[in-house]
């Protein structure tokens, strides 16, 4: 999956859960660049994105996730070994 | 040994810090844990081998974790359970036996139980330790004195803040003492014990004397005086406690996070745990909120519902579900009473439902905020009745009197008996330092050379009185060191 995709569907997750069509997320988005996101939305957030490019977050990346860019890296990487087994 | 003690204040501190600064640098740590071990035996010696344990277990605990990852869930669960089972031993066996004796008319004794001192806050602190251990976010402790320090540390053994370990093990292994650490810390100190000595403790007797008395026997007024006036003590006895322990961690030159923000000016319920006891609420949210709602067995149920209407919308009653249970949790956490369930449970309820009626902020309007803080105020008051009452009956009776169902009497004489004027004016002096306005003018003008000096004489004055006070006087315990 190619980056720019991923953000495309980032975008609409991040749209549906804040109820909010003017948010773009960038790789240097954080929670405190959206006012609503706490922890409940957090968790929200986690589910939906595993749910939508079919992934497991360890709880450690739940907590540890400075911004997009680093669920975006992570997404990619997940997808890129995932390859690699299907390929060998 | 309580802070707020000539032998504290004025025999263990100074020896502390003359130690810790005539200690070589590599002995510091070393310094700082045999005075921490000191401060827990001087109030406790027998309860040494129930830290130990906490210590040990969590200790050994999180090297296995490490080194045999194959069963490190096993290993786990084994800490957790040894931990939990002491805690739960100490803290709830005759809760248990005298609900079981109510329900099924038996006659089981209690058993003989005296609550170590701070176990509600070092078994977590520790807990949390194993549990970051597991889950990677920081490699063991392989030198047991350094574990032992963060377990031990004096300023936040008997009542936090609750540590973690990931914000204190770089400071264990370097940190430096300041003049302006040392300095602030020292200011942190005694606002801390001002705030327990002149506002907590005043409350605490009006409060004691109020709660003494069935609610019938008092008018609505002093019913609604009593429950300001606790809510009012119980976060200048707290705060002020927290003030102390992060005083006293600057000292030694540690920077530990605040436990608490001016609660009381929250808007709402939610805002109000951002600002209470906030190592509490979020070491409940990173070790049972998260892993409950992200367990297999909760992704399962999230799955197997039918998805047929807004899929937000399930994610949100999921939630609310596992925060009632959670918060349930956390209002037994603070003691063996049915009032304590209850206090969480209601907080819990309150959260929920303004998790459900939560919409999109606009345009901040004034008669809208003031609606909302005025119902956050009452909730919080309404809460530490709960908190406070001796038991549910008389919990009820009491909020019944505030409500005017069943008023107790309106007896003339009734003020004076409850309130002299000392009383009324630390009541104003409470209300207006809960409210960061002081604080703020104070750091916007630091740097004003009369500001300067008022302050300093402020907290010799301070510092001063409360000496005097502690020399004499006998209502001393902090409330939270129940828990």
């Amino acid at each position: 999956m190619d980056s720019e995709s991923i953000y495309k569907e980032l975008n609409k997750i991040f749209k549906n859960v804040f109820d909010d069509d003017n948010i773009v997320v960038t790789a240097g988005t954080t929670a405190d660049d959206i006012g609503e996101w706490d922890s409940l939305s957090h968790i929200t957030l986690m589910f939906l994105i595993e749910e939508r490019f079919n992934i497991k977050f360890k709880m450690k990346d739940v907590l540890t996730f400075q911004n997009i860019g680093e669920i975006v890296e992570y997404i990619i990487d997940t997808k890129a070994s995932e390859k690699e087994e299907n390929v060998i | 040994m309580l802070f707020n003690s000539m032998t504290f204040i004025g025999i263990f501190l100074p020896i502390c810090i003359i130690s810790i600064l005539i200690a070589p640098k590599k002995f510091s740590n070393f310094v700082l844990l045999i005075a921490s071990i000191l401060f827990y035996i001087w109030g406790a010696p027998k309860d040494l081998y129930v830290i130990l344990t906490v210590i040990l277990s969590t200790f050994v605990g999180a090297l296995c974790i490490n080194k045999y990852p194959k069963y490190k869930l096993y290993t786990l669960i084994s800490v957790i359970l040894i931990n939990l089972y002491q805690l739960f031993y100490f803290k709830y066996i005759n809760f248990i036996v005298e609900n079981l004796n109510n329900l099924f008319s038996l006659h089981i004794s209690h058993l003989n139980i005296i609550l170590p001192l701070g176990i509600s806050f070092y078994t977590f602190q520790a807990l949390s330790y194993v549990i970051d251990v597991y889950r990677g976010l920081v490699t063991p402790q392989k030198n047991i004195f350094k574990y032992a320090l963060f377990v031990f540390f004096f300023p936040t053994l008997i009542a936090g803040p609750i540590l973690r370990y990931t914000n204190i093990y770089k400071q264990i292994d370097n940190r430096e003492l300041s003049l302006e650490k040392f300095e602030y810390g020292i200011t942190r100190f005694i606002v801390g014990l001002g705030k327990k000595m002149f506002i907590a403790n005043t409350l605490g007797l009006i409060v004691d004397k109020i709660f003494e008395q069935p609610p019938t026997d008092f008018s609505p007024i002093i019913a609604w005086l009593g429950a300001i006036s606790y809510t009012l003590q119980i976060y200048f006895d707290f705060s002020g406690y927290s003030d102390m322990a992060i005083g006293l961690a600057a000292i030694f030159g540690f920077i530990i996070p605040e436990n608490f923000s001016y609660p009381f000016i929250s808007k709402s319920i939610t805002e109000f745990w951002r600002r209470w006891h906030i190592s509490l609420s979020s070491w409940f949210k990173d070790y049972l909120f998260y892993p409950l709602i992200r367990s297999n067995f909760n992704v399962w149920l999230l799955k197997t519902c039918p998805l047929c209407f807004n899929e937000l919308l399930i994610y949100k009653i999921n939630s609310i579900f596992i925060l009632l249970i959670v918060w349930t949790i956390i209002g037994l956490w603070h003691g063996a009473s049915w009032t304590f369930v209850i206090f969480g449970l209601y907080h819990g309820i309150l959260l929920a439902m303004e998790l459900l009626l939560k919409r999109k902020t606009k345009a901040k309007n004034i008669i809208n905020e003031i609606l909302k803080h005025s119902y956050a105020i009452l909730a919080i008051i309404i809460g530490f009745v709960i908190f406070r009452a001796p038991n549910i009956f008389y919990c009820i009776s009491y909020l019944k009197n505030m409500f005017g169902i069943n008023p107790g009497q309106n007896l003339f004489y009734e003020y004076p008996y409850y309130f002299n004027n000392t009383d009324i004016l630390i009541f104003i002096l409470a209300i207006f330092c809960s409210c960061p306005l002081f604080a703020k003018f104070i750091e916007s003008n630091k740097d004003n050379l009369i500001v300067k000096v008022f302050t300093h004489i402020g907290c010799i004055l301070l510092f001063v009185f409360s000496l005097a006070i502690i020399a004499e006087s006998t209502y001393n315990s902090f409330i939270y060191f129940r828990f």
